[in-house]
């Protein structure tokens, strides 16, 4: 009995001290490894603009002389030209709310968003308004795409006109977006929305975040939802979403109009935290997340490019 | 030194593949959110390149475009007024058409005084004069009430029948008629047939009130059976367009739906 446990001591000290030797000899290695590096990435966001591309009449109740997506604009000039890796997010319901809708159809607003340099969307409800053949005669205008990833388009015209997920490359670090939209039964004329296949949220998103965090290696993967923030009959919500998911590390959402001071943080069920924002509606305001990041040995794997989406057209 | 060997080979190899497992990519170590209002203080960006004020000014002539005639002067009343009783009348009909499902329908419309920000005048009816009159961007939705919550509502309507000196007194109200006196509710009709307290009804409202908004509190806990996802404010537009069409002018009627009696 000594005797064994005697030479176990020794057998672990020899794995001490191999292991440790072998740990020196790798990192002897410099190709190996780079130097720790911080990287900031700053996530903007809005939802639910509603085509409120001025600010809202001086003489409104509630909201006089505020809002407006000429003033999320201002606000954005100002923080890209402070931080360096900006992304521009809109978690859908673009269209729908002022005349400028009524008589541009939408046009108007996308070719104001493809200015600001917004790097995706998503479809809500209301950008089904002028059926699908509204939204596809101004989609040209748009620079961006629109990610809706529990939307099966193939029986439709808008077929392989919107993208089911999007990597983004920004300072090294590769983000994963995929993008769920709300049941349309009973919320959308069925004309508007003809052909379209609503595909279950959690199974979607249990999907492509997996896909994207795993089969991709994305370092981090966002949803982009307007699934609302959260219901009280149990409905699907940002916030059940967040507490059932896994891969999941940022819910970008609209639909339910939410005003929220800063982002929430939801545990997922692997007890870590999902970071779930919204930004009221109406351009209101802004959603901002300030993510830190830091590096070690980070393997550069090969993506092919149609899976990067680099482009930034920011004219502001 | 067999022993040696074999301690040295595997060991170099298994802390290799564990530096190259844990070294996966980039981990989040901070982070911070606030969401920034776009408040008073922050300008307006000019988009120079797509010269915004084209648009601008092409909206002002549509918001300037004619959709109907009004015979009358509407403004809000009480107990009942000419815009409440119009707007009530043409919002309960025009989803009644769009709702296919029987089961769906609403009994009666209830909405708020406080809701119109301007009357409807005599004459030309322009669609910026429908935007003056209903601003908000309030969705019709429908709920189903009953038993306390209902007698609740009628109480509501009964208490600001009688005019308080504000602009917000009087219920617009449309399928349902009250005969009142100060003191109590003699009669109630809904959908013309008398009010049944364990009755279920379906009432067309905005997602405004059905929140709660101007204190009707009763609907706080009342079930959503359906959301016509329909603005208010298109369905009046709609509505008075539609009727232009068939050249049928404006007009509306104070019928004593409801009726104080001393």
């Amino acid at each position: 009995m000594e005797e064994f446990k005697f030479s176990n001591r020794r057998s672990f000290i020899k794995k001490i001290v191999f292991g440790s030797l072998s740990i020196t000899f790798l990192n002897s290695f410099t190709f190996l490894k780079k130097r720790d590096k911080i990287k900031k990435i700053t996530i903007l966001h809005t939802n639910d603009i509603h085509s409120h591309i001025d600010s809202f009449p001086e003489n409104h109740s509630k909201y006089g002389g505020r809002g407006g997506i000429r003033k999320i604009a201002s606000l954005i000039k100002k923080i890209r030209s402070k931080e360096e890796n900006v992304l521009l997010i809109d978690a859908g319901d673009i269209f729908q709310g002022t005349p400028y809708f009524n008589k541009y159809k939408g046009s108007l607003e996308l070719k104001i968003m493809s200015q600001m340099g917004y790097l995706a969307s998503t479809m809500g409800n209301h950008d089904f308004d002028n059926g699908l053949n509204g939204f596809d005669n101004v989609l040209h205008h748009a620079n961006f795409p629109f990610i809706c990833s529990n939307y099966d388009f193939s029986d439709t015209i808008l077929k392989n006109k919107t993208v089911k997920f999007l990597i983004n490359e920004i300072d090294g670090i590769k983000i994963g977006f995929f993008g769920l939209g709300i049941k349309l039964e009973g919320l959308v004329d069925k004309k508007c929305f003809e052909n379209t296949k609503y595909l279950d949220p959690v199974k979607t998103s249990e999907y492509w975040a997996e896909e994207l965090k795993i089969k991709k290696k994305c370092d981090l993967v966002v949803c982009i939802s307007h699934l609302g923030h959260y219901y009280n009959d149990g409905k699907i919500s940002d916030i059940l979403l967040a507490k059932q998911s896994k891969h999941i590390d940022v819910i970008i959402g609209g639909h339910t109009h939410t005003f929220l001071n800063k982002a929430k943080f939801i545990k997922n069920i692997e007890n870590k935290d999902v970071i779930v924002n919204q930004a009221g509606w109406g351009a209101l305001a802004l959603g901002r997340i300030d993510l830190k990041f830091t590096n070690k040995n980070k393997r550069i794997d090969e993506l092919s490019s149609n899976e990067i989406h680099k482009k930034n057209y920011a004219k502001i | 030194m067999s022993n040696l060997k074999k301690l040295i080979f595997p060991y170099p190899l298994i802390v290799f593949i564990i530096l190259i497992f844990s070294c996966k990519g980039y981990k989040i170590t901070d982070i911070k959110s606030l969401n920034i209002d776009a408040d008073n203080k922050v300008e307006e960006y000019e988009f120079n390149e797509l010269a915004l004020s084209a648009y601008r000014d092409s909206i002002s002539r549509e918001m300037k475009r004619v959709i109907n005639y009004s015979e009358i002067d509407m403004s809000v009343g009480c107990p009942e007024g000419l815009l409440g009783n119009f707007i009530t009348d043409l919002s309960l009909l025009y989803i009644k058409k769009s709702i296919k499902d029987e089961d769906l329908n609403p009994d009666f419309c209830i909405l708020n005084n406080g809701g119109f920000r301007s009357s409807l005048n005599k004459g030309p009816v322009h669609i910026g004069d429908v935007f003056q009159i209903m601003p908000f961007e309030n969705y019709l939705v429908i709920l189903e009430i009953h038993g306390d919550k209902m007698e609740s509502l009628l109480n509501y309507i009964h208490e600001r029948s009688f005019y308080n000196g504000s602009r917000k007194s009087g219920v617009p109200l449309s399928g349902l008629r009250m005969k009142i006196t100060s003191e109590k509710i003699n009669r109630c009709f809904i959908n013309t047939k008398v009010f049944d307290t364990a009755k279920k009804y379906k009432v067309l409202t905005t997602n405004y009130l059905a929140n709660g908004g101007d204190q009707m509190d009763f609907f706080k806990d009342c079930k959503l059976i359906y959301d016509t996802e329909l603005l208010l404010r298109d369905v009046i537009i709609n509505y008075i367009e539609e009727t232009g069409k068939n050249n049928i002018k404006l007009n509306a009627q104070l019928d004593g739906r409801i009726q104080i009696f001393q």
